[in-house]
């Protein structure tokens, strides 16, 4: 959905986990998750301390 | 016969220009002006009964009497068509001439038309609610104007239902028309591709909605170790009895909650009333949503200065721009406020 986020405006983003739960892996056990999820939010707070001058998808 | 009703501004009754603009309402027999053109175009077919006159400024000024004025007009002379102008590119006068052709259609049933410059207010305001047929911005082009009007307009007094906009020549109203058409839909989207990859000239059968005006990426955060950060979701969580009534689809609100309520007993107390995704991983455990348990670890070991008390919710299926727009800016101003200076959105 990254594509969609762009095209609605968006200027930081990053793809995550599924449609239905973003920042979630119930595949994972619980502490794996969590470990995962921590690792996805300090990818995205990196993305909001990145100089942009414009929409970038950051892979 | 059919009988048509004319509605025409002071300048083109002849009464004069801006300083006659304060004419009274009038009704004359026949055609009158623009309605010999009018008369010409419609030929044998139908015949323009009475002439509606108004003087701009007194349209505005007395606006719900005129209006009623007009009606009893149409109702008097049973007329089965109003057409009104064309005002072309003239604000005050085409405002009228939608107006009017809105309140017989609404208040009457009675089919109503008129012809506008596209870039005059009117349009915007009365596009979806009044059939325009797009005219040159001044008089110049009157017969062509004319001869449009009264082509569509017979069609709406036979009742005849109207081609798409493209097609039939007026202002597209923004709604969808079933048709029934000879070539099924996988034939059709071929055959677009196929011009398509020939670059020849094809059209949409839906119309794409206007992309987002780019938006001036915000400065990044200097030191996340110094920085406040808020957690935002267009994925519905909110408490298990919506105290804020957020609509589950096509939202128009949105709300935010303490964290510390969120912490409570796992989240057991939240759940997601997202129209468009399957909820029951995020019920399952709410940090899949809004990722609390990970801002806080981030919090406790440095990695950001501070995780904000609140996190802002509101549902992103079925929402229209405007109202997301809207929602994004209110909640913007809030987390200015509180001086936070990032947010994490989370979407589905």
């Amino acid at each position: 959905m990254t594509s969609m986020a762009q095209a609605a405006g968006a200027n930081r983003i990053i793809a995550s986990g599924r449609i239905p739960h973003p920042i979630g892996d119930p595949t994972r056990s619980p502490e794996e998750e969590f470990v995962w999820r921590q690792g996805m939010l300090r990818q995205a707070l990196n993305t909001v301390a990145t100089p942009i001058d414009k929409a970038r998808i950051f892979a | 016969m059919i009988k048509v009703v004319h509605y025409i501004n002071q300048f083109f009754a002849g009464i004069g220009g801006e300083d006659k603009a304060d004419a009274p309402f009038e009704t004359r027999a026949g055609a009158v002006g623009p309605g010999r053109v009018l008369q010409l175009a419609l030929g044998d077919r139908a015949t323009v009964v009475q002439t509606l006159v108004c003087g701009d400024n007194t349209f505005h000024e007395k606006r719900d009497d005129v209006i009623e004025a007009v009606l009893k007009a149409l109702q008097e002379t049973g007329a089965d068509l109003l057409i009104a102008g064309p005002a072309f590119n003239a604000g005050r006068y085409g405002l009228a001439c939608a107006a009017i052709c809105a309140a017989a259609k609404e208040s009457l049933s009675l089919p109503a038309i008129t012809g506008l410059f596209p870039g005059n207010p009117a349009v915007d305001v009365y596009h979806d609610r009044v059939v325009i047929v797009p005219t040159g911005n001044s008089a110049v082009s009157m017969k062509e104007a004319m001869g449009a009007i009264a082509r569509v307009g017979m069609k709406l007094a036979a009742g005849e239902p109207l081609r798409p906009a493209a097609e039939e020549g007026t202002i597209p109203m923004g709604y969808r028309a079933n048709w029934v058409v000879d070539t099924p839909a996988a034939v059709r989207a071929v055959d677009m591709l196929l011009a398509k990859m020939h670059g020849l000239p094809y059209q949409n059968e839906v119309v794409l909605p206007p992309q987002a005006e780019p938006v001036k990426p915000a400065a990044p955060v200097s030191d996340l170790s110094r920085a406040t950060i808020a957690l935002v979701t267009e994925g519905g969580l909110v408490p298990v009895d919506n105290p804020d009534r957020i609509e589950s689809s096509d939202a128009t609100r949105w709300a935010r909650y303490p964290l510390a309520d969120l912490a409570l007993d796992e989240g057991a107390n939240f759940k997601s009333i997202h129209g468009g995704y399957d909820a029951r991983w995020v019920n399952a455990d709410p940090d899949r949503m809004v990722p609390l348990d990970a801002a806080r670890a981030l919090e406790g070991s440095g990695f950001i200065g501070k995780l904000h008390d609140y996190f802002y919710v509101t549902v992103g299926t079925g929402t229209s721009v405007t109202s997301a727009t809207a929602m994004g800016q209110a909640v913007a101003r809030q987390l200015l406020a509180d001086g936070v200076h990032a947010a994490i959105v989370t979407s589905t």
